[in-house]
């Protein structure tokens, strides 16, 4: 064979190759340079870009002002310079230690407060040089523990401390530890006690606070304090006149006061018929203090002690987790206090041991410390006395390091750098000049100010003044001030208006200084830098172009490989947007996840697995996890138990009405999952759930709760299994019409009967579906957030997505717990998503061709009218119900009253919903990030369905595999890696806007559009392009005339199945969301938390109907081929 | 002036090399089939010429226009080429108005002439009646011609069609087999025909080129081809044939295992294989000369029978006239004379022929 054209090929190979090897140069040009920045950023002690800016445009202006500086000093007789040069240094030392002690001196010292002066210490060590560090920092912690009563870790001060003291005592280490030991187990009884008088004052302290938001559930659960209460001021034989009619305030309006009965029997009447829904929470707890007044009182009376112990642990069951914690901590102090008191004789023991014995210059420190507050110094004192001592010390440091900084300049540089300096110094206070000052040199032009300059310069170098008025006006001012005033008029008489930089620069600037690095350090960078626009752009840009560089770096290499891998060293076009799509993904899916998994395995910068070991041992997390996965596996097992013969009778028999019923059980698919959280709350309320009063009215139930509770894990289960079946159902029932009847047809043939069939040929041949669908509702449920939040969270069940939620934002230990959570939910997704993707799909008997199949139909028969009964019910017991709930939910005014009362019905709630603002914002904020999300989303998805369907190009299965990657990731997750990714870290912020809710929605739901248009693409036979190609169309006609209208159906049906769930999205849009970026899920979700639930059910009622008249548009837009 | 001139085109996907330095010139109005076993590269050869596949070497003109070459390439579009798919690819969502007139409105033809000779075409195929149809009112033949009228309306200078009947049931792909010939007879122009089918290209083709695993085995008139086969695939590939091997001797053959002289005035020597169509043998009472054998088994055909009559220990098929079934019954001695056999020199290559077959 001849090859004519090998020579061109190989030419044009070379030609790539070459390409290729010039872009991975500058992809690494590219990384150098933003290394480089990064570098500079560091060294400038900034963490934000606008700082690093404005420093390079300080030093830009710094450099022109430095420049005419110069020349007017150059000017001066010799003689004049030399002085003038002398006492600049002298005030650039000044305004050094002004500038870096601002608010830092002994003489600041009484005006901070606690707080900040531990704070200032710890700062203060930590600056020190090694050596003074190591020598303070013992002290430093032990004056942190003693202020705080207890160690970090929660250990009693004294404790703590003998310990530490009996490490300076190597010989009676042992005995002291014995000792302590001992005395610590004797003394626990003591602080109990004591703790119990503690108890009551901490329960004060709880309901005494004003604010309602300390209780969980709006104030709704007192309810049970309440009863405690009563229980108390009953035994204590109290008054209870006048306490029924407070009560009365919080309960319904429909309730009212038995004048029969005692006050005592009326209050206990009330708290009986109170149910947590009908409780005013305002007004219950105002009558919960109104309660424990009368019981103090009554107490003071008789002389008798009140158990504080129950009423406390009531309170913080129902207090919201914040005030919760709150008290807890404030518990543990009082701990520690006691514990403290008891052990004092130990360690005042030990310490003078100590004393006796130090030798280290550590120890020292700390026992000359210990034994001064032991003698009596107030503590307060002592942390001043070794403040001011780290204080001088570090202006011993610092006067070597202004004095070095001034010597390592060029000589002759050194005076046009220390006016810089000192400009840039000045800069930092405000610092203005006197109106006569200002007078002396405002309204001037430019040559009068020059030569006042001159004369200033003059004044500075100690020289006569000529201009008599200035001369008075020096000699008027105090003799300490006069040089800095003098300086700083020199330097700010350059701009008519008296300014040192320009107004814009020095607030940029000084704005920048209040979140970035130490003065001094800045002004240093401002005055040293020679930065030009490049730079500035450059090393302020690092982060976004070490992004960039690197995408390119890993884009060339991937392009390579591939290419090697095709054996043709060609460039295509295709590859370009393959890479485009991959780098998106790569920064707005991978990184977030990667990050997540690193930080999950280093929460304190080095690789641990503490995160891990707080998911086993701290109880909340634990707690979480196992209610997750029982709730997940029960939902499962539950879920796949209803769909399989609900397939079955729907696809596979002769039911009444199958269709119909097929449609109805698919489209609570679609229904958001919060909405059936919403109503089942409603049904299966313990009080005043409708089924709840059915049932105790059916079966004369004597109670006021119950039998049923949806507050509960059952209740979840419950919730999640009627919701998420349907996954399950839409995966069976469409292996189950695909499967090829001749299959079963063959089982009869050879003797089966049809049920025979259906245990040996057709379940058996269902089972990889069967075990997909029951995966896939699995793993819906463990990463479901909506229903636990509703359901789970007031009942005290907490899931793995609440938990993240909830701990996101709660400081270093509640992001490292969400961390923990989010990277275990996120394995535990990818493994099933791998497992039902990627062994089970391989799997799957049932193939699914082009050629539509006729699935045998079973006849029923005698079985065909009670089946049909009973698919009905579960109907109505699944859909019909919950939905008639919301919908009659919205008509109320009393939740717990039914609609048709007389007075409960309104249609206001409909109103407000459709008249307030906030409403409609969201509204719109929903349907416009939807509307982008889904556009872009399809725009991708036929991107890549040519792609996958139409070219053989290398590397097209990475999108694809990324893109399902990220849909089988939990939204928690998902928002959980955006957030702690798109604040600017890694050079992109789209924190608190709309593109990271958009980012996100994409990430998650682009996959549920991809897969409709490659598959309409695939059913598509190639010839059909091939002959609009023949007849002389062009790639765009033949797209836009005949693949284009063949698959337009599958293009709307994809936007819409991106559409719909972006719509009313719930889960990342909690984590994800700002102030102008609420959506109506979030809207709906505060409403039904803190507003009003009737007008929560109206807007989850309107959301349902968008959403059934969008499915039924797609259904009529794709003449019934697609819906959901 | 030639319509479609092939020129040393050999096209490889990867290390698999599916068509091997095919070099022809096509003639304006010829009717040429593309003949193979399936996967011998025909309908690669054809979708080069569409310009949907690119030769890896060689270069195709159309007309003296160069449009598959080295450095420049007429993507399909620009060809000007009729093609009929073996799918037909009707479109679904255009009824066949629409379907046909495409081409057309693609150049920006006047509305009315677009009518017009919309209207023509599909008179030409019989469907005048059916223009308002969508496709999947259609039989599968009419969507076939709705296919071919699309290809044709644009009149184009050559008429590319990619097995078309293989997916008509028999009765409907003979009758189309002589419409199409006669279309393209009254039109005049050039096709290039694929099939695997050596009946249609018998029954259509001024010239068939018979490829097996990307070369060219032999090209000719149908006559040609199977009257004078260059090799035993190609005699094996049309119609039916029996392979006798023997040994060339000077005036004879002495078949191996049959154990007989055949009569032989060629030249070849040495290891032979005789291949004749077992139509060509006739069967005579046992007696004079000729190959002397038993009847086997014979099958009744209606106008044909079908005989095995064993030769020592070879069992050949002969095929005679219906009416002779009734004439001999199995066990039956006849002598059996060869009217009409070809001699092939035996290099062994017989049965890495025949297993190409598919």
């Amino acid at each position: 064979m001849s090859y004519e054209s090998s020579s061109t090929l190989k030419r044009r190979a070379r030609r790539v190759k070459a390409g290729l090897a010039v872009a991975l140069v500058l992809a690494c040009a590219v990384i150098a340079v933003s290394l480089l920045g990064l570098s500079r950023f560091a060294a400038s002690g900034y963490d934000d870009q606008a700082g690093f800016g404005a420093v390079f445009d300080l030093s830009r202006e710094l450099d022109t002002l430095g420049r005419e500086d110069a020349r007017l000093v150059a000017a001066l007789p010799r003689q004049a310079q030399e002085a003038f040069g002398r006492q600049a240094e002298a005030l650039l030392m000044d305004a050094w230690y002004a500038a870096l002690y601002r608010g830092e001196t002994a003489g600041d010292l009484p005006r901070m407060n606690d707080e900040r002066k531990q704070e200032l210490l710890a700062s203060l060590v930590r600056q020190m040089p090694e050596a003074d560090r190591l020598r303070y920092e013992p002290a430093q912690a032990a004056m942190d523990v003693l202020s705080r009563g207890e160690t970090a870790q929660g250990i009693p001060a004294y404790k703590a401390l003998i310990e530490r003291l009996a490490a300076m005592l190597p010989q009676r280490r042992p005995q002291i530890l014995e000792e302590l030991q001992a005395l610590d187990a004797q003394v626990q009884p003591q602080i109990d006690a004591l703790l119990r008088q503690d108890k009551a004052d901490l329960f004060n302290e709880g309901i005494g606070t004003r604010r309602i938001t300390r209780f969980a559930d709006s104030g709704r659960g007192l309810l049970s304090l309440m009863r405690l209460l009563h229980e108390q001021l009953a035994a204590m034989d109290a008054d209870f006149a006048g306490l029924p009619e407070v009560l009365l305030e919080a309960a319904p309006e429909d309730m009212a006061l038995n004048p029969a009965l005692s006050p005592e029997a009326q209050s206990r009447a009330i708290l009986d018929g109170l149910t947590p829904e009908g409780v005013n929470g305002v007004k219950m707890l105002a009558a919960a203090k109104d309660y424990v007044a009368v019981m103090q009182a009554r107490a003071g009376e008789t002389g008798q002690a009140v158990d504080y112990a129950p009423l406390l642990d009531s309170l913080l069951d129902v207090s919201s987790e914040e005030a919760r914690l709150e008290l807890e901590d404030k518990e543990r102090v009082l701990r520690a206090q006691h514990s403290n008191d008891l052990l004092a004789p130990l360690y005042a023991k030990v310490l003078d041991e100590a004393a006796q014995a130090v030798n280290a210059p550590a120890d020292e420190r700390l026992v000359a410390l210990l034994s001064a507050v032991q003698a009596g110094q107030p503590l307060g004192e002592a942390r001043d006395a070794l403040m001011e001592e780290l204080m001088a010390l570090r202006i011993a440091h610092n006067e070597g390091a202004a004095i070095g900084f001034a010597a390592d300049l060029p000589e002759d540089e050194r005076l046009t750098a220390r006016l810089r300096m000192l400009r840039a110094l000045y800069a930092v206070d405000e610092g203005r000049l006197s109106p006569d000052w200002l007078t002396a040199l405002g309204g001037k032009d430019e040559a009068q100010r020059t030569e006042a300059r001159r004369q200033l310069a003059l004044a500075l170098a100690g020289e006569q003044v000529a201009d008599a008025a200035l001369a008075a006006q020096v000699a008027a001012l105090p003799e300490a001030e006069r040089m800095p005033a003098l300086m700083r008029m020199f330097l700010s008489g350059q701009s008519a208006e008296g300014l040192l930089v320009s107004a814009q620069t020095q607030s940029q600037f000084r704005q920048s200084l209040r979140q970035n690095a130490p003065r001094v350090q800045a002004a240093q960078a401002a005055a040293l830098g020679q930065g030009t626009l490049f730079e500035k752009w450059v090393y302020g840009n690092s982060r976004t172009l070490l992004l960039i560089g690197v995408l390119l770096a890993l884009d060339v290499l991937l392009l390579a490989v591939l290419m090697w891998s095709q054996k043709s060293w060609q460039m295509n076009v295709q590859w370009i947007i393959i890479l485009l799509i991959l780098d998106f993904l790569l920064v707005f899916q991978l990184l977030p996840m990667m990050h997540l998994v690193v930080k999950a395995f280093t929460p304190n910068g080095t690789f641990s697995f503490d995160t891990f070991r707080r998911l086993y041992e701290y109880q909340m997390n634990w707690g979480a996890l196992t209610n997750t996965i029982i709730a997940a596996l029960a939902t499962m097992v539950l879920g796949t138990l209803l769909a399989f013969p609900l397939a079955w009778l729907v696809g596979r028999t002769n039911l009444y009405g199958r269709k119909f019923f097929r449609k109805l059980f698919v489209v609570t698919y679609m229904v958001p999952p919060y909405v059936g959280a919403m109503a089942w709350l409603r049904l299966l309320n313990p009080n005043v759930g409708i089924i709840n009063q059915a049932l105790r009215a059916l079966f004369n139930l004597n109670t006021a709760v119950g039998p049923l509770n949806v507050y509960s894990l059952g209740g979840m289960i419950w919730v999640l299994t009627s919701f998420y079946f349907p996954y399950a159902f839409i995966t069976i029932s469409r292996a189950m019409e695909k499967m090829d009847p001749s299959l079963e047809e063959a089982s009869r043939v050879s003797g089966a009967s049809p049920l025979t069939t259906v245990a040996r040929v057709t379940l058996p041949m269902m089972t990889p579906s069967l075990i997909a669908g029951a995966l896939l509702v699995f793993v819906s449920a463990a990463s479901c957030y909506g229903i636990p939040s509703i359901i789970g969270a007031p009942g005290k069940v907490h899931t793995v997505t609440t938990r993240i939620i909830e701990y996101y934002g709660r400081g270093t230990q509640g992001l490292n717990d969400a961390t923990g959570l989010a990277v275990f939910l996120m394995l535990m997704a990818l493994l099933i998503l791998y497992l039902s993707d990627f062994v089970l799909a391989r799997k799957q008997y049932v193939t699914v061709s082009g050629k539509s199949t006729r699935p045998n139909i079973v006849e029923l028969r005698s079985w065909r009218k009670p089946l049909t009964a009973l698919v009905t019910l579960v109907a109505i017991i699944i859909v019909l119900i919950p939905f008639t709930t919301i919908l009659t939910t919205s008509f109320k005014i009393d939740v717990g009253k039914s609609v048709l009362e007389p007075g409960n019905f309104t249609l206001g709630q409909w109103e407000t919903i459709f008249s307030r603002g906030e409403t409609l914002t969201s509204l719109k904020n929903s349907l416009v990030f939807a509307s982008i999300a889904a556009t872009v989303g399809i725009l991708i998805a036929c991107t890549m369905s040519y792609l996958l369907q139409r070219t053989r190009i290398k590397g097209r299965r990475l999108p694809d595999f990324l893109i399902t990657l990220g849909s089988g990731t939990p939204s928690v997750v998902i928002a959980l890696g955006l957030i702690m990714t798109m604040q600017g870290g890694y050079g992109v912020n789209i924190y608190n806007t709309a593109y990271i809710l958009i980012v996100a929605y994409l990430i998650k739901y682009l996959l549920m559009g991809m897969r409709t248009v490659v598959s309409a693409m695939s059913q598509i036979h190639v010839s059909l392009e091939e002959s609009s190609t023949i007849s002389g169309a062009g790639w765009l006609k033949t797209m836009g005339r005949i693949t284009g209208p063949l698959i337009f159906p599958s293009i709307a049906a994809g936007w819409f199945l991106i559409f719909i769930p972006c719509f009313y999205e719930l889960s990342m849009t909690t984590l994800l969301y700002s102030n102008t970026t609420k959506t109506i899920g979030f809207q709906l979700y505060e409403y039904w938390t803190y507003t009003s639930q009737p007008q929560a059910c109206a807007m989850a009622f309107g959301i349902l109907m968008v959403v059934v008249l969008l499915n039924m548009l797609l259904n009529r837009l794709t003449r019934g081929e697609f819906s959901i | 002036m030639p319509a479609v001139t092939i020129q040393n085109v050999s096209k490889s996907f990867g290390d698999n090399t599916v068509l091997q330095n095919f070099s022809e010139v096509f003639h304006e109005g010829e009717f040429v089939t593309l003949l193979g076993p399936s996967g011998c590269g025909k309908t690669t050869m054809l979708r080069m010429i569409a310009g949907f596949e690119r030769p890896t070497t060689g270069e195709i003109y159309i007309g003296d226009t160069l449009v598959s070459g080295d450095k420049s390439f007429v993507p399909p579009e620009k060809r000007n080429m009729g093609m009929v798919f073996q799918s037909y690819a009707v479109w679904p969502h255009m009824d066949v108005f629409h379907n046909v007139a495409y081409p057309l409105t693609i150049k920006r033809v006047s509305k009315q002439e677009v009518e017009r000779r919309v209207a023509r075409v599909l008179d030409i195929v019989h469907l005048s009646q059916y223009a308002q149809r969508f496709p999947n009112q259609l039989s599968g033949g009419q969507q076939q011609r709705v296919a071919l009228a699309r290809a044709l309306v644009a009149e184009p200078m050559l008429l590319l069609l990619d097995e078309p009947l293989s997916n008509l049931d028999a009765k409907l792909r003979e009758s189309m087999r002589f419409e199409i010939k006669e279309i393209q007879q009254s039109l005049g122009i050039a096709v290039v025909y694929v099939t695997h089918d050596q009946t249609e290209a018998m029954a259509m083709s001024d010239r068939i080129f018979l490829i097996n695993r990307g070369v060219v085995q032999q090209s000719g008139s149908p006559e040609e081809i199977y009257n004078q086969p260059s090799n035993q695939f190609v005699a094996d590939f049309l119609g039916k044939v029996e392979f006798l091997k023997g040994t060339a001797e000077d005036g004879r053959i002495h078949l191996r295992d049959v154990e007989q002289y055949l009569p032989y005035a060629g030249d070849k020597r040495g290891p032979v294989e005789v291949a004749v169509r077992p139509q060509n043998i006739s069967m005579l009472p046992q007696g004079g000369e000729g190959l002397h054998g038993t009847v086997d088994k014979k099958y009744y055909l209606g106008d044909t029978t079908d005989w095995r009559v064993r030769l020592g220990q070879v069992s050949l098929r002969v095929i005679s006239d219906g009416r002779q079934y009734g004439r001999y019954a199995p066990g039956d001695a006849v002598t059996l004379r060869m009217e009409d056999f070809h001699v092939f020199q035996d290099d062994g290559s017989l049965d890495e022929h025949l297993k190409i077959r598919t």
